[in-house]
């Protein structure tokens, strides 16, 4: 009986021993050779909402592409992997897996969305994934997670940028918000941010009503906002359904001025609605497609190089600017690139300047938080484009 | 007027889910199989007009019998290829290669057409129509002019026509209606086609009010407490369980949403499915099936 109990702590013993060095030799010296570096993402290519993951996992490839095609990085070519989840964490689980011990990649860039980094969170300490999830929540950055670089301006920070806009700038009478939201996580943070700002200037929410993501019709939502006397509508809900409320109160003759967050901020929505969208405002951390800066005319080039005519074109600028900010850490961690350089050298960025693709990026040892700051774009009709509205804004202190 | 506002708007949604429950009726009407795959049906019609608009340039009233067409060819392929290898077996296996149908086209589906939004270009007039302050939307009057007109034609076929008959006995008891002469192999593969031409009115109809995507598919599950309220094999229960879906979604969502915190426009259907399989579980048209032992 002794000798039994022995040797199953001494196979406990060897088995944690293996799982530790293995730890160890997948995060030292994975995916870099002299002439290469392969990297990896996860993103959702297939299913309902797929079409979120293809402009960003295209613009991603596109950019080492890019970036390959002008000798690499240090000498190295950039080799990319993308391994779809269907936007689902257990997927994404299995694809970081494969990626990480099959085929061997210096990092998981992105793991997905909100629910994928978390599922996630286990896997990108044990195996040191330097990665920029696709989704803006705050557990990602607070605590400081050694590994997990924050991507834009957290949900409840451009709600708050927006209920700011409407107390300061916009010239109204009488401001009555009601609130269009999705029940998951974006939409509920929306509401409660929502929320909380107007009453902090004593603007009325006079409405709080649900619209599901696949919703067929949206007119019990216009009708019950019309009859709240709701005149600004704030949006929590990502771009179908948005277009759907959009022209359901346009077939209402109802003309609310109507604001939305980063996900459903996009050329598509003018595109689509046409003159529905006239009174459309929505917040967003990346510049538009027409902007004349650097950083966008460097997208525009890329997209027209490889033949790109993305639909969700915010989608496809953000991707450019995740690829760029890797591309810059793997530089700066020179020829001795290992997860730990990599994280090192994103740390080193301090007022990093993608030339209006993002923000001023910095990175600390101490904070990972993404910049404070979103732009507000409009609705341009007869361009059928998002035109900037403001600069770069970050919530007021109150 | 709040409350005939959203009542007539119910009514419009409401003839959408009509035109969707009354493609899974068809095909439990006369095959006694419950078709998991009519969502990707309405969906791959959707794409289908979609493409024919606006890639080839065909005229909206031009495409709509085209992708008609295209449906029925689709429907009686499917029954062939995928259905008709399973006449006999138990309905249980039929139903799961339905699923297994919903789950390839689907996924065939983002391969063709991509998993992009795509906004179909509605050849209504954007002006809805108005009539003592209530407003209707074009594409929404057609919805319901379509569900009363296919209700009523297929009331009579199935009453009256010796095809409808055929179908009626077929899903009855097919040993029989085999020994009565009738063709069960071309009723099956007829069935399929009407459904799925009802399906692909149903996508034409909503693709005009919503974001056309690859999750269009997913709508069949908004319609299917439709379904059931109405009873399985019961056209006109299709239509009433559609237009009485519509209705209670609107009034929740315009009543109880706003003082229960909001979603209970969706939970509202399925409270009512559970409330009929409770009550009345063969739906309020439904027959009740009597087994004597």
């Amino acid at each position: 009986m002794r000798n039994k109990g022995r040797s199953a702590r001494m196979t406990a013993l060897v088995c944690m021993a293996f799982l530790f060095t293995t730890g160890l030799a997948l995060a030292s010296g994975r995916g870099v050779t002299d002439d290469s570096v392969k990297l990896g993402f996860v993103l959702v290519k297939t299913g309902p909402v797929a079409a979120l993951g293809i402009p960003q996992g295209n613009a991603m490839i596109d950019y080492m592409n890019y970036i390959n095609e002008k000798g690499g990085i240090n000498g190295r070519k950039i080799k990319v992997l993308w391994e779809d989840d269907g936007f689902q964490a257990p997927k994404s689980v299995a694809a970081v897996k494969k990626l990480i011990a099959r085929d061997k990649v210096l990092t998981v860039m992105t793991t997905g969305g909100t629910n994928q980094t978390i599922a996630n969170m286990k896997n990108i300490k044990r195996y040191k994934m330097v990665n920029i999830p696709n989704a803006m929540a705050l557990e990602f950055f607070d605590p400081l997670h050694p590994y997990i670089f924050a991507l834009g301006a957290l949900y409840e920070w451009q709600y708050q940028v927006i209920v700011d806009y409407i107390n300061d700038d916009l010239k109204m009478k009488d401001k009555r918000i009601g609130v269009v939201y999705t029940k998951k996580e974006y939409g509920k943070k929306g509401l409660d941010a929502v929320k909380k700002r107007a009453a902090k200037y004593n603007i009325p929410v006079v409405a709080e009503l649900v619209l599901p993501t696949g919703a067929v019709d949206a007119s019990s939502q216009v009708l019950a906002l019309q009859h709240a006397g709701a005149n600004i509508v704030i949006t929590c809900d990502v771009l179908p359904p948005i277009i759907s409320f959009l022209k359901t109160a346009e077939k209402y003759n109802y003309w609310p001025q109507v604001f939305g967050f980063n996900w459903a901020t996009d050329d598509l929505l003018v595109k689509a609605c046409g003159p529905a969208a006239k009174n459309y405002i929505g917040s967003g951390f990346v510049g538009s497609w027409t902007d004349d800066t650097p950083g966008i005319k460097l997208v525009r080039e890329i997209a027209k190089k490889y033949n790109r005519k993305p639909k969700l074109t915010s989608l496809y600028i953000g991707g450019i600017g995740v690829s760029m900010l890797f591309a810059e850490g793997i530089k700066r961690a020179g020829k001795d690139l290992t997860p730990d350089t990599l994280k090192n050298a994103l740390e080193t960025f301090r007022d990093f300047d993608t030339g209006g693709i993002f923000p001023l990026v910095t990175y600390t040892p101490e904070s990972h938080a993404p910049a404070k700051k979103v732009k507000l774009f409009k609705a341009d009709v007869e361009k059928k484009c998002l035109v900037p509205l403001t600069g770069w804004r970050s919530p007021k202190d109150l | 007027m709040y409350f005939l506002e959203l009542v007539i708007s119910g009514i419009a949604v409401g003839s959408l889910y009509a035109l969707i429950a009354m493609g899974f009726v068809l095909i439990y009407k006369a095959t006694g199989v419950l078709n998991f795959a009519q969502g990707e049906a309405i969906m791959v019609a959707a794409f289908i007009c979609y493409y024919l608009v606006t890639r080839f340039g065909v005229p909206f009233w031009l495409a709509v019998p085209l992708t008609l067409i295209a449906s029925a060819l689709l429907g009686a392929v499917t029954e062939r290829l995928v259905i008709r290898p399973l006449l006999g077996e138990p309905v249980f296996s039929v139903v799961m290669v339905t699923i297994g149908l919903s789950i390839f086209l689907r996924s065939m589906a983002g391969i063709i057409f991509g998993h992009h939004n795509y906004v179909f270009p509605s050849p209504f007039p954007v002006k809805p129509l108005q009539m003592a302050g209530i407003v209707l939307s074009h594409n929404h009057l057609w919805s319901m002019i379509i569900s009363f007109s296919l209700m009523l034609i297929f009331f009579f076929f199935f009453k009256f026509a010796r095809l409808g008959l055929g179908m009626r006995a077929t899903a009855n008891d097919q040993d029989t209606a085999t020994l009565m002469g009738i063709n069960i192999k071309s009723v099956y593969a007829l069935t399929w086609g009407i459904s799925f031409v009802v399906a692909g009115l149903a996508g034409v109809g909503l693709a005009n009010v919503m974001v056309l995507n690859v999750g269009l598919a997913f709508v069949a599950i908004s319609a299917f407490p439709a379904v059931i309220l109405g009873g399985l094999e019961s056209i006109p229960g299709a239509i009433i369980g559609g237009l009485t879906i519509g209705i209670l979604e609107n009034l929740a969502g315009g009543y109880l949403d706003q003082i229960v915190g909001g979603g209970v426009k969706d939970v509202t259907p399925f409270a009512v499915l559970f409330l009929v399989l409770m009550i009345k579980p063969y739906g309020l048209f439904g027959t009740k099936e009597v087994e004597r032992v």
